[in-house]
């Protein structure tokens, strides 16, 4: 399993992560190795078998539409920056 | 050193306040953690309050239960309100949690003290807590060596008496995995037993929070105190939550044991291996009976898992954009810069190597080949498992394959760090409950733990068979 630098790039771009060239080459060495050791699920036969998205088999269950107190808004926002009860952003149209 | 069963019977028969036990812990968290690091997080205040206030209740005759007045820790992955909650990581550092996650709640309604949050590594990403951003954890019988990880506070803080009984997380061993390192007990419960609301999510279909304690009796009576439905956790699976510990008889005459031949192969360390035979051999002189099983699947679960937990995490971990918690970087450079800046510069190695695994194997062109494909395997490994309970009633195996390994050791090579939990992953991809037990010493006097495995939602079951194995061992 190879990864260019291009792949990196594109993997870190992807992932919102800025990372430094000594990063990025750090994690392609990190990724070839992982991915080489996942190649092992492509020999098995999987041509019949279902994929498994939960660990029990479950059904989606609502709750009663209620109004219950909650934390709020404020409550929630927590430590985010904001100013008069909004969050501020940094400026997205210039 | 006194167990958490034992210093319930104490309370309740007035031989001890909830303040003074209360105050114990905080003295030792004092004098020791510093060397330790099980904490991030100490409630000294609020802790001393709730303890009073359960002494008073006790005083009245209006005691809650069994937890009532015990101090206890909890990881730092689950909200307390008003309390810090990092998931040891620096992006999240000055957030609060506005409000308890509801395991919290249940403590508190059951009367417990909560003393503080307890140390892990960087959002359950690892295996031996060196992942965490603040401070690394030691294990309390030996601190030039590992506790384990994820929940390296967890078990440290329980095998250091600084906490009676812990709250840890388990998405691919972090419960079990640490309670071996530090010969005490921890149990991951069937996924959708215990609620997750209120819980840093890390891998949504694996993660389930499991209790730590002394003994077996400490496990069964936290996990009485947290389980139960909850609307709020989509998850969360509607059964009756029984009093664990007190169908704990010891009796397991007829109970058929599985011991499958992949878990003994090359990489299990003979002294460890010697640990599970002998362990097998005790449940076996209380009338149970080994069945030879096989789990043809074993050795694909760890890739299997390092795809599908990486991709739910690269999900899950969109969150911190350093827009809504925490701290923000790089925001005179615009909104993009925003997002880049504060998730590289934040968030740790091991974190963001599994972001880019994640994002990687859910990438256009690569979503089936690896991602679907690790959920058909996924699927064969449950099929496995589903096979085995159809001969047996539990299955025994090593929680780790070796004791604990010295900080530093695997650091800086992730493949083998992940080896580390072999046996405890394909549990946690199958949903069963899985429980460690102190089964013996290694020459160098480290615990081995020894691990059963259950049923879906067969933890009663799990529980005892888990108590005999303590009763026999006398470990």
């Amino acid at each position: 399993m190879q990864f260019s630098h291009e792949d990196m790039t594109k993997l870190a771009r992807l992932s919102r992560l800025a990372l430094s060239e000594d990063e990025l080459s750090a994690r392609q060495r990190d990724l070839e190795q992982i991915l080489s050791y996942v190649q092992t699920l492509q020999a098995i036969d999987v041509s019949e078998i279902k994929p498994m998205t939960h660990a029990v088999p479950m059904e989606l269950h609502l709750r009663p539409d209620e109004p219950k107190p909650g934390v709020g808004r404020l409550g929630l926002m927590g430590s985010a920056g904001y100013e008069d009860g909004l969050i501020k952003v940094p400026k997205i149209i210039e | 050193m006194k167990t958490l069963s034992e210093v319930s019977r104490a309370l309740s028969k007035g031989e001890v306040s909830s303040l003074s036990l209360t105050k114990a812990c905080l003295e030792k968290i004092d004098k020791q953690d510093s060397n330790l690091g099980c904490y991030l997080h100490v409630a000294s205040e609020s802790a001393l309050e709730a303890a009073e206030q359960s002494d008073r209740r006790r005083q009245q005759g209006e005691a809650f239960g069994d937890l009532d007045g015990v101090p206890v820790g909890i990881k730092d992955m689950i909200f307390c309100e008003g309390m810090p909650v990092t998931a040891a990581s620096k992006i999240l550092e000055g957030y609060q949690a506005p409000y308890d996650a509801t395991v919290t709640q249940n403590l508190k309604k059951a009367g417990a003290i909560i003393l503080g949050k307890l140390n892990q590594d960087e959002f359950a990403m690892g295996s031996s807590g060196e992942n965490s951003a603040y401070k690394i954890c030691k294990n309390p019988l030996d601190t030039t060596r590992t506790p384990g990880g994820s929940s390296s506070g967890s078990a440290a803080a329980v095998a250091a008496d600084m906490g009676f009984g812990t709250l840890g997380t388990d998405t691919g061993g972090s419960v079990r995995q640490p309670a071996s390192y530090c010969g005490i007990v921890g149990l991951k419960p069937t996924y959708g037993l215990v609620s997750r609301f209120g819980v840093i999510a890390y891998a949504s279909s694996l993660d389930q929070v499991g209790v730590l304690g002394h003994g077996v009796k400490d496990a069964a009576i936290m996990l009485s105190g947290v389980a139960g439905y909850d609307e709020r956790d989509s998850t969360s699976v509607n059964k009756p939550v029984p009093d664990y510990a007190s169908l704990l008889t010891g009796d397991i005459a007829g109970l058929k044991i599985g011991v499958p031949k992949e878990f003994f192969v090359e990489g299990l360390n003979p002294e460890v291996k010697a640990c599970v035979q002998n362990a097998l051999k005790a449940l076996q002189s209380r009338g149970a009976t080994p069945v030879e099983i096989s789990l043809p699947y074993t050795k694909e679960a760890l890739a299997t898992y390092y795809v599908i937990a990486t991709a739910e995490a690269s999900s899950n971990l969109s969150r911190y954009d350093g827009i809504r918690y925490g701290k923000r970087l790089g925001e005179e450079q615009g909104l993009k810069a925003v997002y880049e800046e504060t998730r590289g510069q934040l968030f740790g190695t091991e974190v963001k190597r599994r972001i880019l695994l994640g994002s990687y194997v859910l990438s256009a062109g690569y979503y089936d080949a690896y991602y679907v494909r690790a959920q058909k395997v996924r699927s064969l490994i449950a099929a496995d498992f589903k096979r085995a309970f159809e001969q047996v009633d539990a299955i025994i195996g090593p929680t780790a394959p070796r004791p604990a390994f010295k900080l530093g050791e695997k650091v800086s090579d992730p493949l083998q760090m992940y080896l580390e939990d072999i046996y405890t992953i394909p549990v946690n991809l199958a949903g069963l409950p899985g429980i460690s037990v102190p089964g013996g010493f290694s020459t160098d006097k480290l615990p081995i733990g020894i691990q059963l495995i259950g049923k879906p939602f067969g933890e009663t079951e799990l529980l005892n068979a888990a108590f005999a194995l303590e009763k026999e061992l006398h470990v």
